[in-house]
C-alpha cells in the first residue's frame, strides 16, 4: 500500500497532512514540479512581491515537517505518465513508483499572452514562487509597469506595484475589473480604490501588442488606440486546469478533471483536488471548478478521509480573500447567477455586497467588513432566505437577521 | 526565544522555542501542530488558528482588534472568553512560559 500525490501545494500538502492524521501508516509520497519547498501562493502578488514577507514565511511547512511526518517529499521532479493498469506514475528521470492510491492536486497553469511580442523580455506572469522572484529582480530597473487582467491578481499586482512607488497602468478589456465575479458595486469601490492610490486604470482597453526594442519591453499598445511605456509588464488573464495527466491516462475531463463527492475520479483508485478538479457542488446544485485555497484545502480533507475509509460528501462553503492597499476583501459563496444585490453600507470604507437568487441568498463580498463576512459564511450553507429590508439596514444586528 | 507550550485535543502537551516576533500561529505550524491548518497564513480571514489562551496572559498578550473579535465571535463555535486567533499574537521573550490550548479543528 501507498499514497501518491502529484503537486506540493495548498492541496497536495494539505491530503498529506490529512492522511497522516488520519491515522495512513503507509508510505506517502509528495511530487512536486517545483524545486522550492511548498509554499503558499497567495503571498505571491501581495506581501511577498512587495517584499515584506521574507521567504521562510512562504513555506507551508518547514521542511522538518517532512520528514517528521514520514512524508517522502521529492522537489523538482515532475511526473509525466500515469498508467493506470500497473497502477504506478512515471517520472521525468524515468523512474517509476507505484501506488495503491493516487491523488491529483496538478493545480492551474497560467494562460500566457498570444498578441505579438508577448515572449519580450519584461513580460511577466504570477503563478509562482520563480515567477515573483523575476519580477522583483527586475523592479529596481523599473519605473513604468503595465499590469494587463482585471481579474485578482491583475487587480493585486497592480496594487502591490504602486506600493513599490512604480507608476501604474492597469488594462482591462472589459467594462470593469472583475466583471465576471462581482457586482457592479463592487467593481467600482475597487476601481476607486486603485484611481484613489495612482493607479491609471483603463477599461475596455485589452492589451493589443507588447512593443519592444532590443528585445525589451517599451510600451503595450492597447485596444483604445492609446500606448502605454512600460518597462515591465505583468499579465494576470487567468489559469487553465492542470488536466493532461489525467486526460493522456483516460480519466473523465470537463473544464478539470472530474471527480465525484469523494473528490474520486472515473479510476477508483485516483482522485483529484483544487484548482484542476470539476465537481458538482450540491450547494449550488451545479458543476463549478474553483480556484482557491479553501477549496483546495477542504477538498483535501475530503480525499484523504475517503482514502482512509470514512466516506464524507463534500459540501465545504467556498470562501476566498484578497487584499488590495487597506481593503481587505472576503468572499463568502459563489456569486455567479445572481439575479438582486443588498449592500449594506457601514462607512464608506466598510461594505458588504449580499448576492440573492430570488429570496435565497447565494454569496457576499465583504470589503473591510468581516463581521459580514464570518456570519454569512457560517449560516450559506442552505442558502438561507433572510430579510434584505433589514440586512441593508445597518442599526439591525447582522447575527439576528440570520437567526430569526 | 519564549518557550511556548501547547495543549492538543487530545490532552497531550508540546513546549517548543519560539523565536521572537514570530506568531503564536507560525510557531504551531513550524512545530507540526496539525490542528491549527492556518488556511489563509496569517491574514486573519479564516479562523482556523483558533486557540485558547489562560486569562492570566491577558496583561501580556495585545488585546484583539475588531477584525479578530469579528471573526471570532461569528466563525467559532465554542468561542470563548480567551479564544484567540493565534495568527495575530506575536511572541516576544515576555512570553516564555505561555500555556496554549489547541482545541479539536472545528473546520
Ligand atoms: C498570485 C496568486 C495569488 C492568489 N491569491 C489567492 C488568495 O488571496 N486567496 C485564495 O484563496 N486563493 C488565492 N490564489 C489561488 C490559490 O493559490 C490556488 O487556488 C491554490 O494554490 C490551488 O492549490 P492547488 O494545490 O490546487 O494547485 P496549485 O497551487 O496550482 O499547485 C499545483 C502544483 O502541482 C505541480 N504540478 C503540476 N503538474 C505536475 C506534474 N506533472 N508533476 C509534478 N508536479 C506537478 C505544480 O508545479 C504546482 O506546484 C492565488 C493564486 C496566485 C497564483
Ligand atoms: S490563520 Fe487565518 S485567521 Fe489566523
Amino acid at each position: 500500500m501507498s499514497c501518491i500525490i502529484i503537486g506540493a501545494s495548498h492541496g497536495g500538502v494539505q491530503a498529506a497532512i490529512n492522511l497522516r492524521a488520519q491515522g495512513y501508516t503507509d508510505p506517502i509520497t509528495l511530487i512536486s514540479a517545483d524545486k522550492v519547498l511548498p509554499y503558499q501562493r497567495p503571498p505571491l502578488s501581495k506581501a511577498f512581491l512587495q517584499n515584506t514577507l521574507p521567504e521562510q514565511r512562504l513555506w507551508l511547512r518547514p521542511e522538518t515537517f517532512y520528514t517528521q511526518k514520514d512524508i517522502d517529499l521529492r522537489l523538482g521532479t515532475r511526473v509525466v505518465k500515469i498508467d493506470r493498469q500497473k497502477q504506478l506514475v512515471v517520472l521525468d528521470n524515468q523512474e517509476q513508483l507505484s501506488y495503491s492510491k493516487l491523488i491529483l492536486a496538478t493545480g492551474a497553469s497560467i494562460r500566457k499572452l498570444t498578441i505579438p511580442g508577448s515572449d519580450l523580455e519584461g513580460v511577466h506572469y504570477l503563478r509562482d514562487h520563480q515567477d515573483t522572484l523575476g519580477l522583483r529582480d527586475q523592479l529596481p530597473e523599473a519605473n513604468n509597469a503595465v499590469v494587463i487582467g482585471g481579474g485578482y491578481i491583475g487587480l493585486e499586482a497592480a496594487a502591490s506595484l504602486k506600493k513599490l512607488g512604480k507608476n501604474v497602468t492597469l488594462l482591462i478589456n472589459s467594462e470593469r475589473p472583475l466583471q465576471h465575479l462581482t457586482s457592479p458595486v463592487v467593481s467600482e469601490y475597487l476601481s476607486a480604490l486603485q484611481k484613489a492610490n495612482g493607479v491609471n486604470i483603463e477599461v475596455l482597453a485589452g492589451a493589443t501588442a507588447i512593443i519592444g526594442e532590443h528585445n525589451k519591453v517599451v510600451a503595450v499598445q492597447a485596444a483604445n488606440g492609446k500606448q502605454y511605456p512600460a518597462d515591465i509588464v505583468v499579465a494576470g488573464i487567468g489559469v487553465n486546469p492542470e488536466q493532461s495527466l489525467a486526460e493522456d491516462a483516460g480519466l473523465a475531463v470537463e473544464n478539470g478533471i472530474k471527480v465525484n463527492q469523494y473528490m474520486q475520479t472515473s479510476d477508483a483508485n485516483i482522485y483529484a483536488i483544487g484548482d484542476c478538479v470539476s465537481f458538482y457542488h450540491p450547494m449550488y446544485q451545479k458543476q463549478m471548478r474553483i480556484e482557491s485555497v479553501q477549496n483546495a484545502t477542504d477538498q483535501a480533507k475530503t480525499a484523504a478521509l475517503a482514502i482512509c475509509g470514512t466516506l464524507t460528501p463534500y459540501s465545504a462553503t467556498p470562501w476566498f480573500w484578497s487584499d488590495q492597499y487597506d481593503a481587505k476583501l472576503q468572499i463568502a459563496g459563489i456569486s455567479a447567477g445572481y439575479d438582486e444585490v443588498v449592500v449594506r453600507e457601514e462607512s464608506e470604507k466598510s461594505l458588504a455586497v449580499f448576492y440573492f437568487s430570488g429570496d435565497n441568498l447565494i454569496a457576499v463580498d465583504a470589503i473591510n467588513q468581516p463581521k459580514s463576512f464570518m456570519i454569512t459564511r457560517k449560516y450559506l450553507h442552505s442558502l438561507p432566505k433572510v430579510n434584505k429590508i433589514k440586512l441593508a439596514d445597518c442599526s439591525q444586528d447582522l447575527n439576528s437577521i440570520f437567526t430569526e | 526565544m519564549p518557550n511556548i507550550t501547547f495543549i492538543l485535543p487530545d490532552e497531550s502537551q508540546i513546549t517548543v522555542a519560539a523565536n521572537d516576533g514570530d506568531s503564536l500561529m507560525q510557531t504551531a505550524v513550524d512545530n507540526g501542530i496539525e490542528q491549527i491548518s492556518a488556511d489563509c497564513g496569517g491574514c486573519c480571514s479564516c479562523a482556523t488558528c483558533h486557540c485558547f489562551i489562560d486569562n492570566s496572559w491577558k496583561e501580556k498578550l495585545t488585546p484583539a482588534d475588531d477584525m479578530e473579535t469579528d471573526l471570532l465571535e461569528n466563525a467559532i463555535d465554542n468561542v470563548q472568553e480567551n479564544s484567540r486567533l493565534s495568527c495575530q499574537i506575536f511572541l516576544a521573550p515576555e512570553h516564555d512560559g505561555l500555556v496554549v490550548e489547541i482545541p479539536e479543528s472545528e473546520w
